[in-house]
């Protein structure tokens, strides 16, 4: 029986969870402000907005995503390694920043009131065709958009791990949009702290990893060191959680 | 236009918050890639210390980070 379309290895199995956890997150923002759009200025134009949003997201991926094939392993593995690297270590930091409490935390309800009231106070919508709802909830669902095809494609190129990170995505676009129906608030209750700093310990670890790969570093233990380097990161920061969190000497003698 | 400028602004956010943050990780990888395999040590050594030297770059970075605030 051959129904499962890759197959189900560790690094596999990391790539579709990473893919998962990171396209979430930013579905969940997504999300926040289309259902912002439509409780103040209606579900027609708010829809319509993430529809054509979507439906641009999908021509990009089209038109730009066979190009990729043409590219020399070895770069790709580079470049997106780089990206991928440069991408999870700043999410990490800011996770990192905000468990120690140096800043503050992501809060989905602060944003959804602060749109709603840039919303309300935009003027009544004008005729069938809201521009102010079309355009905001279009501009949500591409700039969001756009960070998960580059999230997919970063996981996933690099080492043809493409499938899982779609599938691991589309999972992830599926449920909120089942919890946003379900509940028609913002997600407020997602962890999305927690879920940045598993986020961007996972795609560290794999940016690392393609980076060694490109510049032709062997890694010690071939793809499982993928595993090692994610724990490797999880370790460092947990490390500057505390750090962080720990008074300078200046503070403690006051 | 502005809304073509947001998109690069935004784009440019996903992998830039703060400039000396980024900045240290592309001289490490550099280093990395140019010098590690140059260094009078194992080449097996190579791919794990350009992990560590990503690994100090965080601590080092919310040190800083936490000093500062």
């Amino acid at each position: 029986m051959d129904m499962i379309p890759w197959d189900i290895t560790t690094p596999s199995l990391t790539v579709a969870l990473a893919a998962f956890l990171a396209s979430m997150v930013e579905f969940v923002e997504a999300l926040t402000i289309v259902l912002a759009v439509g409780t103040v200025r209606g579900w027609r134009p708010a829809l319509m907005g993430a529809g054509a949003g979507a439906l641009l997201l999908v021509a990009l991926v089209a038109v730009f995503g066979p190009l990729l094939s043409s590219v020399p392993i070895t770069w790709l593995q580079l470049v997106v390694g780089i990206l991928l690297l440069l991408f999870g270590m700043r999410w990490l930091r800011k996770a990192v920043l905000r468990s120690a409490g140096i800043i503050a935390m992501h809060d989905e309800a602060a944003i959804f009131d602060k749109e709603t009231k840039s919303l309300q106070g935009s003027g009544a919508p004008i005729g069938k065709w809201d521009p102010i709802a079309l355009i905001t909830s279009f501009k949500a669902v591409v700039l969001e958009g756009l960070e998960v095809i580059f999230i997919v494609i970063a996981v996933g190129s690099a080492g043809d791990t493409l499938v899982p990170a779609a599938v691991g995505a589309s999972a992830a676009l599926l449920l909120v949009i089942i919890v946003g129906l379900v509940v028609h608030r913002p997600l407020a209750r997602v962890p999305e702290n927690t879920l940045k700093f598993t986020v961007g310990v996972l795609l560290s670890g794999f940016g690392v990893f393609w980076i060694g790969e490109g510049v032709g570093m062997p890694w010690p233990g071939a793809d499982l060191a993928i595993i090692g380097l994610i724990g490797g990161f999880l370790v460092a920061a947990l490390l500057a959680v505390q750090i962080a969190k720990r008074p300078t000497v200046s503070e403690e003698m006051v | 236009m502005s809304w073509l400028s947001a998109a690069v602004k935004e784009l440019f956010s996903l992998f830039v918050d703060d400039v000396q943050f980024t900045i240290a990780i592309l001289v490490w990888i550099a280093f990395g890639a140019i010098e590690l395999p140059k260094l009078p040590i194992d080449v097996s050594w190579d791919a794990p210390l350009l992990f560590v030297g990503c690994a100090v770059i965080l601590v080092v970075s919310a040190w800083r980070a936490a000093r500062e605030n």
